[in-house]
């Protein structure tokens, strides 16, 4: 590891300007645990970092008339058992409790975990030059570790984001409320994260300057209730090789405001709207929900090796539906 | 650019007051290890997979691998060598050796604070629960069950000898 200074700044503005003045030198450390991963295994280098352990009011969970706000810095163990992540917003605590393991999610943050580096053991390996790092080519194309890759886009890295909670967040229509030295804007996660076509390099939307400070979610109906099933290699400590978050409401025997949002599918978390639109208006059945599942992967285009990912994502898809749709009502 | 790379970190470390002098790359588990010379604490892998180097950080079980030094700065630290009551064995340490819960001993003080952690959240855990909050220590040589047994028993101990 190369020396770096250590930055704590107490307000996230001063986090903002530092970041602003130092560029590409510097990075915000939250809980570390996947930065300091990087730092040690050599993949990356900054002279300059930021912690946000000590900007005050980051590590608050807030309901208000408008939502449900959780500030960047809540670590995930106080996600598991808040209990403000009941009802509709259970799922989050779900997702929470799939992460790593107890020590880790003793430390890492929600804006940690929505802004962590890809898994893809190219990007990973300090050996290999990739896009991702600035490299010239992407190795993993050509080679047989694609479980971390996407199934779907076309970009010309396809590496995707290993958050758990990202695919609920965005089921819950969460939206990302950013500050930095130019002041703040908020944005939909759906936005916030890259898309299909990525450009390797950028994993979100954030300028430079900028800090992720807050997820906000909407108020949500009493009654609606989603759960996140995730897919990977082993029970603990683990990341989703695809994972899947659904949620909605039944009135009067029917699905109402559904959401389905995949992980490790897409570059980013990735809503369905088709596979949300054959849902609307049905009467739960083990049928709809496989068609559903079908839909969700019409697109896919998998590479040579992770094509398994459809079977266990489409498991996953009408698991999660069926699941929701058989205990809610 | 002149920058500081080196800082003194203050932390209470099983109640005693300690300060060192603490590179800006120092881990807190080279902070205990190498700065404060508490080498119970081991070191597995450096990146936060095996649970060797899991310490109490104000109330919750860290791996401390992957805690800068510098974020332990007014921070109560507790670690392996703070769970013994001076030469009385805790109930834990016992049922380790009664139920020879370890061979090598790389994991258990990891597995150690991780299950006074537990216990102290959760004093009658299921088999399930035991596993599922030990889910980040892993132990090479043991296969676990003995480990699960001693904790258990350990627990149901603690909890006939609190009534
Ligand atoms: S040494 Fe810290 S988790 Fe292995
Ligand atoms: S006793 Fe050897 S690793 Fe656990």
């Amino acid at each position: 590891m190369k020396p770096f200074a250590y930055h704590q700044p107490g307000e996230a503005a001063e986090a903002g300007r530092l970041l602003e003045t130092h560029g590409g030198q510097a990075r915000l450390i939250a809980g570390g645990s996947d930065l300091l991963g990087e730092l040690k295994d050599g993949i990356v280098h900054y002279g300059q970092l930021i912690s946000l352990s000590r900007v005050k009011g980051l590590d608050q969970i807030h309901q208000g008339a408008s939502g449900l706000r959780l500030g960047a810095m809540v670590i995930l163990a106080r996600m598991e058992g808040d209990p403000l992540l009941s009802g509709p917003y259970r799922m989050l605590a779900e997702a929470a409790r799939g992460v790593a393991t107890p020590e880790i999610r003793n430390q890492g943050t929600l804006g940690g975990n929505l802004c962590q580096r890809p898994r893809c053991l190219h990007y990973r390996s300090p050996w290999v030059s990739c896009l991702k790092k600035g490299g010239s080519g992407c190795p993993a194309m050509e080679s047989g570790h694609q479980h971390y890759l996407s199934v779907m886009g076309a970009g010309d890295c396809r590496a995707v984001n290993p958050s758990d909670l990202a695919p609920p967040l965005v089921a819950l229509a969460g939206v990302a409320i950013i500050d930095g030295a130019s002041g703040s804007r908020s944005l939909p996660l759906t936005d916030f994260f890259a898309g299909p076509d990525q450009i390797a390099g950028r994993d979100n939307a954030l300028r430079p300057g900028e800090l992720l400070v807050a997820v906000e979610l909407p108020p949500m109906p009493e009654n609606w209730r989603g759960t996140y099933l995730k897919a990977r290699e082993r029970t603990a400590g683990d990341f989703a090789l695809i994972s899947a978050a659904f949620g909605c409401r039944i009135e009067e025997g029917r699905i109402e405001q559904a959401r389905l949002v995949l992980g490790g599918a897409s570059a980013g978390p990735m809503r369905c709207p088709e596979a949300e639109a054959l849902l609307e208006g049905q009467a739960p059945s083990a049928e709809t929900a496989a068609r559903a599942a079908e839909a969700a992967f019409a697109d896919a285009s998998p590479l040579p090796h992770n094509g398994f990912k459809l079977d266990l994502g489409r498991a996953l898809v009408s698991r999660a539906i069926s699941q929701i749709t058989s205990s809610t009502g | 650019m002149s920058m500081d790379t080196k800082r003194i970190v203050t932390a209470s470390i099983n109640g005693a007051e300690i300060s060192v002098m603490a590179d800006n790359r120092m881990s807190l588990l080279e902070m205990l290890r190498d700065a404060a010379g508490l080498t119970g604490t081991k070191e597995g892998c450096m990146t936060g997979d095996c649970g060797a180097c899991s310490v109490m950080m104000n109330g919750r079980v860290v791996d401390s691998c992957l805690v800068m030094a510098a974020e332990a700065e007014g921070a109560e630290i507790e670690t392996v060598e703070g769970i013994a009551d001076g030469k009385n064995l805790h109930p834990l340490q016992r049922k380790f050796l009664e139920h020879a819960a370890l061979q090598c001993g790389i994991c258990t003080p990891g597995f150690l604070v991780s299950a006074k952690a537990l216990l102290e959240k959760n004093p009658d855990p299921s088999d399930a629960e035991t596993r599922y909050w030990l889910a980040g220590n892993l132990c090479r040589c043991t296969g676990y069950q003995q480990i699960i047994d001693a904790v258990r028993d350990a627990a149901a101990e603690m909890r006939s000898s609190a009534k």
